[in-house]
């Protein structure tokens, strides 16, 4: 029987949410900040609005439940689910109010697409676009690969910091209490801006003949799009608006360490390091990595459109990258993107369909399950050919020595299965609106996987049912499922719970 | 057994912490990349 939330499940989903949004609005600070010092007055009154409205959220919830009390494994979830649907609601008003979008859902799918580090735009005119209002959709695709939730809980952590912590999609715990772990994120998270900008700032300055503050500016959006594997950019033309191998170098580091895991940051820190090359996910990632580009390298040279190896190197190299990380920048613009076709294709889009290492910012079915679900396959193969009382090995290494239970293949099974389905969903309703099933199934694998790559689909005078239906990728496929079906099964159960 | 050799990984430059983070990363994009260009030289010395 399902019983129906009381007004005390409210309370405490209530509480916490309003920590979050006091978190959230101190955020917004920044851009806030941002916007007076440039003295960009119109977007500095909407980003104030933008505070008051997390400021009172967050005063309303706080005041349910002055006292933080217990939370469970369920209200987590939906804190979770519920947190990064109502961020992006009231992140999107100074897109909003900026005259830049046509509709103000628009502005929305911008807001979630921003959170969720994915980085399609309906954006017009982005070359345009107020400097604060450019910090702050980077600054939301920071604040979402980092997680909001993360943020909040290395101020507060609670009793239920833990259920918080995996509710964002986040599958192992680096140190034992969840404050320090996220203490260690925001750690390398800073040492990367302090490199990232400065090496990106120096090359704009001496490479690119940039001033001094352009250089600063664009360094620190790349930072925050590519270490977060977000994919926007303040150039309507991406990462191919700076004609640049060494500043595409800089950002192919940034788009690496963005995918990998927190944990493997974690060890090439403090070590053991050698531990980091014997774990099943670097593996399966580096030889999907392998098999992908391989793919996308013999589609491009078979298009004849790159003739010379500096040119099909770096073109293929980077765009498969920005793909296999889930960043989503690219030195192509997207009508050409289109013109690849066939292998090149199917290798971006297996590529991102896969994503990159779990507990990072990148999205996709994530490596260690496609590891797992391999090692699954070969272990049943075993099973099948030897003899009926041999015995098959179920170890794996990753980060210590583990082994494959049942539990384990079935929940690795239903995720990666999930997230099939979801890259089907939006290719679907792309094909019933007329786009062609390789046009579709690329955008829906990329709103899905939070990539953010495009085809052309994505754009201004595309229909609200896909609009809304890649709004849904977008947060199912950050949040990995488990949070958004437990906030349908609170509704349903607030509905039709006894 | 394996911590001594751990220690002895990037330590000959005398990296640690943050900074041997950056070297071992940018140590996988040389490795990425070159094996990136060596596929393209194979690929378009077949076809």
């Amino acid at each position: 029987m399902l019983i129906r939330p009381v007004a005390e499940d409210f309370r405490v989903i209530g509480s916490y949410m309003g920590r979050i949004f006091l978190v959230v609005a101190a955020a917004s600070l920044l851009p806030l900040i941002w916007a007076g010092i440039v003295r960009e007055w119109h977007p500095f009154g909407s980003f104030l609005l933008m505070t008051a409205v997390f400021a009172l959220l967050g005063v309303i919830g706080v005041r349910l439940a002055p006292e933080v009390s217990e939370l469970d494994w369920s209200h987590g979830m939906v804190v979770v689910a519920l947190t990064w649907l109502i961020v992006p609601m009231i992140g999107a008003i100074p897109l909003l109010l900026s005259g830049h979008f046509g509709r103000p859902l628009d502005a929305l799918f911008d807001a979630m697409s921003g959170l969720t580090t994915t980085g399609l735009s309906l954006l017009s005119d982005v070359d345009h676009l107020a400097s604060s209002l450019n910090f702050w959709r980077h600054f939301l695709q920071f604040l979402g690969g980092q997680g909001i939730i993360l943020a909040a809980l290395t101020i507060f952590a609670g009793t239920g910091g833990i259920t918080l912590y995996f509710g964002e999609a986040r599958d192992e715990r680096i140190l034992p209490s969840v404050t320090s772990t996220a203490r260690f994120i925001w750690a390398v998270s800073v040492v990367h801006l302090i490199f990232g900008v400065t090496a990106l700032g120096l090359v704009g300055w001496l490479v690119l003949g940039f001033d001094f503050d352009r250089s600063i500016f664009h360094g620190l959006m790349t930072f925050f799009a590519g270490f977060d594997t977000g994919g926007f950019s303040p150039q309507s033309t991406s990462i191919g608006y700076y004609h640049s191998a060494v500043f595409e170098g800089v950002t192919a580091l940034l788009m690496v360490a963005g995918a990998m895991s927190f944990g493997v940051h974690y060890a090439l820190w403090r070590g053991p390091r050698r531990s980091v090359f014997a774990n099943l996910e670097t593996r399966t990632i580096l030889s999907t990595f392998g098999f992908t580009m391989v793919l996308t390298l013999l589609g491009l040279a078979a298009t004849g459109l790159f003739v010379n190896v500096a040119g099909l190197t770096r073109q293929g190299f980077f765009q498969i990258l920005s793909a296999h990380t889930g960043t989503g920048f690219s030195t192509v613009p997207p009508i050409e993107l289109a013109r690849w076709g066939g292998l090149a294709f199917g290798g971006m889009a297996i590529a991102m369909a896969l994503g990159g290492m779990g507990s990072s910012t990148a999205g996709g079915v994530k490596s260690l399950r496609i590891g797992l679900t391999v090692k699954a396959v070969v272990n049943q193969i075993k099973q099948v050919l030897l003899p009926e009382h041999a015995l098959v090995g179920t170890a794996y290494h990753q980060s210590g020595r583990k082994h494959l239970t049942p539990v384990l293949i079935q929940s690795v099974m239903i995720i990666s299965l999930l997230y099939v389905a979801l890259y089907l969903l939006g290719a679907g309703i792309g094909l019933a609106y007329g786009i062609p099933l390789q046009e579709s199934l690329f955008e829906s694998v990329s709103a899905s996987a939070n990539v953010g790559l495009s085809v052309g689909v994505t754009d201004p005078s595309m229909p609200i049912l896909l609009e809304l239906v890649y709004m849904l990728q977008m947060w199912a496929g950050r949040l990995e499922f488990v949070a958004v079906f437990s906030l349908l099964g609170f509704a349903y159960a607030w509905v039709r719970g006894k | 057994m394996s911590e001594p050799r751990d220690r002895r990984w990037l330590s000959f430059l005398g990296l640690s912490g943050g900074l041997a983070m950056f070297v071992a990363e940018a140590l996988i994009v040389v490795g990425l990349v070159t094996l990136a260009w060596l596929t393209s030289v194979l690929i378009l010395s077949v076809l």
